[in-house]
């Protein structure tokens, strides 16, 4: 492969982007309209103010830490010959509690339920595949 | 309060002449980016809502944190945080997988994603060689690309920052960057064929 092959290359794939670019719907350049007004309104805010935070974050952070604690100690009783979960470390609940999808972690409470059910233990999970 | 709302012969002043405000520097800058930064972002990830989201996160940060830097500045720093938000999504995904996975007991729903920058769903790149759709058939060899070579390859070729710059929004190296750009042409056009068109 010759540097004028790559050059073509490259070229080709810059058009195509570019079209691509050009062709972005009204409605999307419509939001991305709204993304930047939002971004430009930061320049209005006092230097001195709080940043913003979703008004639930409180409890978001209460949720998370609640039900990922509660998942180390349940599994913990349940099977103690299976290997100890591996998502449950530090930077991980910081990543849950970035998470501002409440959703999501109403679902956690909802498995941890579903753990629990003697019923369901070789069910796969609902959600498999769905992400 | 300076309106954002920048009229045509505002639009069309040179940056360079010092007559613009911040905000309206911001503006034309912004809206220079937005469109280009929003399909990279929708390549990377599949998913065009939260690309919008990612974009915007960006946007304000770029805005809250850097607007007092001078404008030049700005491209490296507007990809780097975009680049970073990015990959904060693909952590999120992880966790949440591996959250998901502990209830079902699968191994493989442990495995570490990051890694593997899962790109957006792709088909068979030469099957849709076929559909002759070659944007598509690109997107797809770009999903299959280590994620430091995907950044690499969309900020140079694309969005056309040099070297410096990409080193700058990637924080790597100048030499890593072209290592990772050289790779990532190779493999693509090793992925899309001679034939692609």
């Amino acid at each position: 492969m010759n540097d004028k092959d790559h050059k073509e290359f490259e070229q080709k794939t810059r058009e195509l982007f570019a079209r691509e670019v050009a062709g972005l719907d009204g409605a999307t350049r419509s939001r991305l309209n709204q993304a930047r007004q939002r971004a430009l309104a930061e320049l209005d805010r006092p230097a001195w103010s709080l940043p913003r935070l979703p008004v639930p974050q409180a409890a978001v952070a209460a949720v998370a830490v609640a039900v990922v604690s509660g998942l180390l100690l349940m599994r913990g009783g349940v099977s103690p010959v299976e290997p100890a979960p591996e998502f449950a470390t530090a930077s991980d609940i910081e990543i849950l509690l970035a998470e501002d999808d409440m959703e999501f972690l109403e679902e956690l409470e909802f498995y941890a339920w579903l753990e629990e059910q003697p019923e369901f233990a070789d069910l796969e999970d609902p959600l498999e595949g769905a992400g | 309060m300076i309106s954002s709302v920048l009229t045509a012969d505002q639009m069309d002043a040179p940056v360079a002449d010092g007559s613009l405000s911040v905000q309206q520097q911001l503006e034309i800058f912004l809206r220079e980016v937005e469109g280009r930064a929003y399909r990279m972002t929708v390549m990377r990830i599949g998913d065009a809502d939260e690309a919008l989201d990612i974009v915007q996160d960006a946007m304000i940060r770029l805005a809250r944190h850097y607007s007092n830097r001078s404008s030049d500045e700005w491209p490296p720093l507007f990809y780097r945080i975009l680049q970073n938000r990015t990959r904060d999504y693909f952590r999120r995904q992880a966790v949440k997988r591996r959250v998901i996975g502990f209830f079902s007991r699968d191994e493989d729903a442990h495995e570490d994603q990051l890694a593997n920058a899962p790109g957006p769903a792709s088909d068979d790149p030469l099957n849709e060689l076929e559909r002759g759709s070659a944007m598509e058939a690109l997107q797809s060899a770009l999903g299959k690309l280590p994620a430091r070579q995907c950044e690499a390859f969309t900020l140079r070729n694309f969005e056309g920052l040099d070297v410096k710059e990409t080193a700058a929004a990637m924080g790597c190296s100048d030499g890593s960057v072209k290592t990772h750009y050289s790779r990532a042409v190779a493999r693509l056009r090793e992925i899309l064929g001679d034939d692609w068109s």
